[in-house]
């Protein structure tokens, strides 16, 4: 019998094509952003790349009937945004290119206009982009329709169940006069209807697919000195618009305070918006008033993914607030470049403060103690390129607040690959004892990584050479017992419990030396000695001396301090003359 | 048959007309708002009684930074050449203590050339009154208001209904103030043709109660106009404007308990881009809380927002008499006063619009200067 590989050999060759549907663009559109946010963020990048110095997004919390999104920038001109529309996901390479900066604030171009196009498919049906270039006095209003790109959507999920259906079904009996069962000929009948309705639908790939249409009105006046885009978002999914709004969501969520006094979400929501983007961090920081990430409205939410997101600028004293050199040139940086962003009139800061909760209530945190801190940099080529990145990895001895801020957040050219990744690149898959939920931090890219971006823009290719450079470093940075963070973490465990414990016995000590003041009428004073003695305790002269060395005390600190209170206490009463009935009741208060 | 192809195409081609529309109405917008005669306004009308009541404020020992509420337009003037002129405190980066900005249009360009305010809403004015969730409308009362329609207060759509809306949008924004003092500034398009008749029938009602109803106002009116009716008022519809708009805010003041000064009257002409001339008008009235003197003329009288009909068991009987006695005087005096038509002003004075054009002209990108 010939084995397999024989079988083949024997065989001419055979030439089989892979082919990759043109609609599996369409399903790639549709799951491209997991959020709000995400979508917004490209929009943002967009006008950061126009040399905008504000965008200023404006949702119409609380109805959220549409999104509008304003920049100053150069704005664009119709032929660009033609080329744009025309060939959407050409830019997905741009990013792989060496790095082009802006003409006026000389910021990294991060390079996707066509994906922040695509990404409005994502959370509305149409969309009005008005544009004028800087230096011109005209404009152009286009109007973008994707009810079409919907459509296609809908109809692909429709024909992949029919073809299910089709193709489930069980072979029909070859010979028509054999029963059979009604399951069998259930099936058959739907395999029958589904056949048709493919038929009907006449549903079958197409060489491009086609997003939508728009229509660009151009040459229209323009104000003088005017320039910027606007790009408002109407009909927007109801989806994100029921998400936004929090319809739905279970009461159970918000800090209990909240839900005693029956607010609703949109009030909730409301009470909120009166807080600085300031103010609610740092709540969320201290957790004040039990606020937590996920006890935030959608809308909090989504404003925080954009601030995590974006190239805004940090606080003035974050993001960490026990080492203000930290990133400190990256924070000059993002001066720098001069741009801010506004959401319905609130200017968002990236809300990174640490330390936070526990240690963040304590006043003065003590580096190595509470905390410790581990700068990360890097600058050598990795598999034929470059890979350069800086950042630090940020330990504190209770869980980091608010949640969101757990894990490692990797920006590429400022801009965040999605949010704080929880694993820490898959440390705590791996060790899953790790202390992930006490360590946060933040790495900037400079230069390599990108070519391991997934589509979506918000994770990583994991088997690619640069991530694994990233993630070997970080593993080591982070390190297992006895090395790298956790073995730091491990370390100030010890330092705190021996802290503590030194802390405890000079407090039991000075008890103990009021307590042999005050029985001996002011005759004796307390000295501990740490000689090795095989007495415990002896008087010379006005000084009781105790040997705390002493082998005979009890190991356990709780026995041993009982023990030493006992004894200084009738050593002290018997120096003042005490009686055995005043010996035995000062014995009985000790004990009980 | 008209085919889809055409259908589609007639729909694109009526966006494009509106597009192109809306495009040179902005730019009319735009080269109007630095016009010497709407500089003249700012100046004489704004400015100048905003410094008064600011001064008078602070003399009395409020300290805190006075609020403004505004339409601002796309260029936001107003709020340049009150900073220009010292009035308006800037904090931080923005205006986030002292201004609110309400522009279905512009709201979103404002803030992005000015920074972070008190409120901001893209909604219009009308619709945004009534969401009392809004920052706009929880960072009430404001110590100065300025609506500065570019249409006409009184909208000729809808007709009746319409004024009813816009009349009670100007009752709630006096019923969030709350008793508090303030400087309303009000502009507004005038034109008969910018009326259907079932809302002039209304605005003729107002003026006709007060001739049936009060005295003084009756025996002034016929002074003024030679009978008590009142065809020869509506003569000059702006003339009649002018009489009822400030007779409809007397009237909310007398039931929130205010007295009314008009500081401003004025208006001035202006051509539309088809070459239809039209007046604008403009107020400035200063609403004083009858009965409260010092400092607590410029705080909220109510502790929160009251209906209407329970404002009266908060004042005394005394106050409510002045009120209506107040209203009386106001009214009365309304066809008398004296108007000033800012083309006539600036034609008698040709060095004043050459002024006014450089004022004007000098407050462009005036965001630019202040980072």
């Amino acid at each position: 019998m010939l084995t397999l590989e024989e079988e083949l050999s024997s065989k001419p060759f055979e030439y089989v094509p892979i082919k990759v549907t043109s609609g599996i663009l369409l399903h790639i559109g549709a799951g491209i952003y997991s959020s709000v946010a995400g979508a917004i963020k490209e929009l943002v990048s967009n006008a950061f790349d126009a040399d905008a110095t504000r965008v200023v997004i404006s949702t119409g919390c609380p109805e959220f009937e549409s999104i509008q999104v304003t920049d100053n920038g150069t704005g664009m001109s119709v032929a660009d945004f033609r080329k744009a529309m025309a060939s959407i996901g050409t830019s997905l390479k741009r990013p792989l290119q060496s790095v082009k900066w802006t003409a006026k604030y000389n910021r990294p171009i991060i390079g996707m206009l066509g994906i922040g196009l695509m990404a409005l498919t994502q959370i509305c049906d149409e969309a009005t982009i008005e544009s004028t270039q800087e230096g011109k006095d005209t404009k152009f209003v286009a109007k973008l329709d994707f009810t079409q790109f919907r459509h296609r959507i809908s109809q692909q999920r429709m024909a992949a169940t029919l073809e299910i259906l089709r193709d489930r079904a069980p072979e029909r009996p070859l010979d028509e006069s054999a029963e059979v069962d009604t399951e069998t000929l259930a099936m058959l009948e739907l395999a029958r209807m589904a056949e048709e309705r493919l038929a009907e639908e006449g549903i079958e790939d197409t060489e491009g697919e086609q997003l939508g249409y728009c229509v660009v009105y151009s040459n229209l006046p323009a104000v003088p000195e005017e320039h910027g885009t606007t790009i408002t978002l109407t009909k927007l999914d109801p989806g994100v618009v029921t998400s936004l709004r929090d319809e739905g969501r279970a009461i159970d969520a918000m800090p209990q305070h909240i839900q005693s006094r029956g607010l609703t979400w949109q009030e909730f929501c409301q009470e909120l918006r009166r807080f600085s983007w300031e103010e609610l961090c740092e709540r969320l920081r201290l957790r004040t008033g039990q606020l937590a990430f996920n006890a935030l409205p959608q809308y909090h939410q989504f404003l925080w993914e954009l601030a995590v997101m974006t190239p805004v600028e940090y606080f003035d004293r974050g993001p960490l607030l026990v080492k203000k050199d930290i990133l400190v040139e990256k924070k000059r940086e993002l001066e720098r470049y001069r741009f801010s962003l506004l959401v319905d009139n609130q200017k968002l800061y990236k809300p990174i403060l640490l330390p936070s909760g526990d240690v963040g209530k304590n006043e003065s945190p003590e580096p190595e103690l509470d905390y410790y801190l581990e700068p990360l940099e890097r600058d050598d080529e990795v598999d034929g390129e470059r890979l350069r990145y800086h950042g630090y990895v940020f330990w504190q001895r209770a869980q980091v607040e608010p949640s969101a801020l757990r894990g490692l957040q990797i920006y590429i050219r400022d801009i965040g690959i999605g949010l704080y990744d929880q694993t820490l690149l898959n440390f705590s898959v791996i060790n899953p004892s790790s202390r992930a939920g006490q360590m946060s931090g933040e790495i900037y890219v400079e230069e390599g990584l990108e070519r391991a971006l997934n589509v979506d823009r918000n994770s990583f290719r994991e088997t690619d050479a640069h991530y694994v450079a990233l993630q070997r470093h970080v593993f080591n940075v982070i390190g297992h017992r006895g090395e790298g963070i956790v073995g730091k973490s491990v370390d100030a465990y010890y330092k705190r419990k021996q802290r503590a414990d030194q802390q405890a016995a000079k407090a039991h000590f000075e008890g103990l030396g009021l307590l042999v003041q005050q029985l001996s009428n002011e005759k004796l004073g307390l000295e501990v000695s740490d000689e090795r003695s095989s007495e415990p305790c002896t008087i010379i002269g006005d000084r009781l001396l105790l040997y705390d060395k002493f082998p005979g005390w009890p190991r356990s600190s709780f026995k041993r301090q009982l023990a030493q209170r006992l004894l200084v206490a009738i050593e002290a009463a018997i120096a003042a003359k005490a009686t055995s009935e005043e010996i035995r009741d000062l014995i009985k208060s000790i004990l009980f | 048959m008209v085919s889809k192809k055409q259908q589609r195409e007639a729909v694109f081609e009526r966006e494009r007309r509106r597009q192109e529309q809306r495009a040179l109405d902005e730019l009319a917008a735009y080269g109007w708002d630095f016009h010497p005669t709407k500089q003249y306004v700012r100046r004489e009308g704004w400015v100048r009684w905003i410094q008064n009541y600011v001064e008078r404020r602070q003399a009395e020992g409020v300290n805190k930074p006075w609020t403004y509420l505004t339409l601002p337009g796309k260029n936001a003037l107003d709020i340049g050449f009150l900073c220009q002129k010292g009035l308006l405190e800037r904090g931080g980066e923005g205006f986030q203590k002292t201004v609110a900005i309400c522009d279905n249009r512009w709201a979103s360009w404002v803030e992005k050339r000015i920074g972070p305010l008190i409120a901001s809403s893209r909604k219009s004015l009308e619709k945004v009154i009534w969401q009392q969730q809004d920052p706009l409308v929880t960072n009430f009362p404001y110590d100065v208001i300025n609506l500065d329609f570019c249409g006409t207060l009184l909208q000729n759509e809808g007709p009746r209904e319409r004024i009813i809306e816009t009349i009670r949008c100007l009752e709630e924004i006096f019923e969030l103030q709350r008793g508090c003092g303030f400087l309303l500034l009000l502009t507004t398009r005038t034109g008969d043709d910018q009326f259907g008749e079932e809302a002039e029938a209304e605005l003729r009602k107002v003026l006709l109660h007060n001739v049936d109803e009060e005295d003084e106002f009756r025996v002034k009116y016929e002074a003024r106009y030679g009978s008590v009716d009142l065809i020869p008022c509506l003569e000059s519809f702006t003339e009649f404007t002018q009489i009822v708009i400030p007779k409809i805010i007397a009237r909310i003041a007398r039931d929130d308990f205010y007295l009314v000064v008009e500081r401003f009257a004025a208006k001035y002409n202006r051509v539309d881009r088809n070459g239809y001339p039209y007046d604008m008008i403009c107020h400035t009235f200063e609403l004083k809380p009858i009965g409260r003197r010092g400092k607590n003329v410029f705080e909220p009288r109510f502790p929160q927002k009251r209906r209407k009909d329970a404002l009266g068991d908060y004042v005394s009987t005394q106050t409510a008499d002045r009120a209506s006695t107040e209203y009386r005087v106001f009214i009365a005096d309304l066809v008398q006063r004296p108007i000033i038509n800012v083309d006539q002003c600036l034609a008698d004075h040709p060095g004043l619009i050459e002024e006014l054009e450089t004022e004007a002209k000098g407050l462009a990108n005036w965001w630019e200067r202040l980072e």
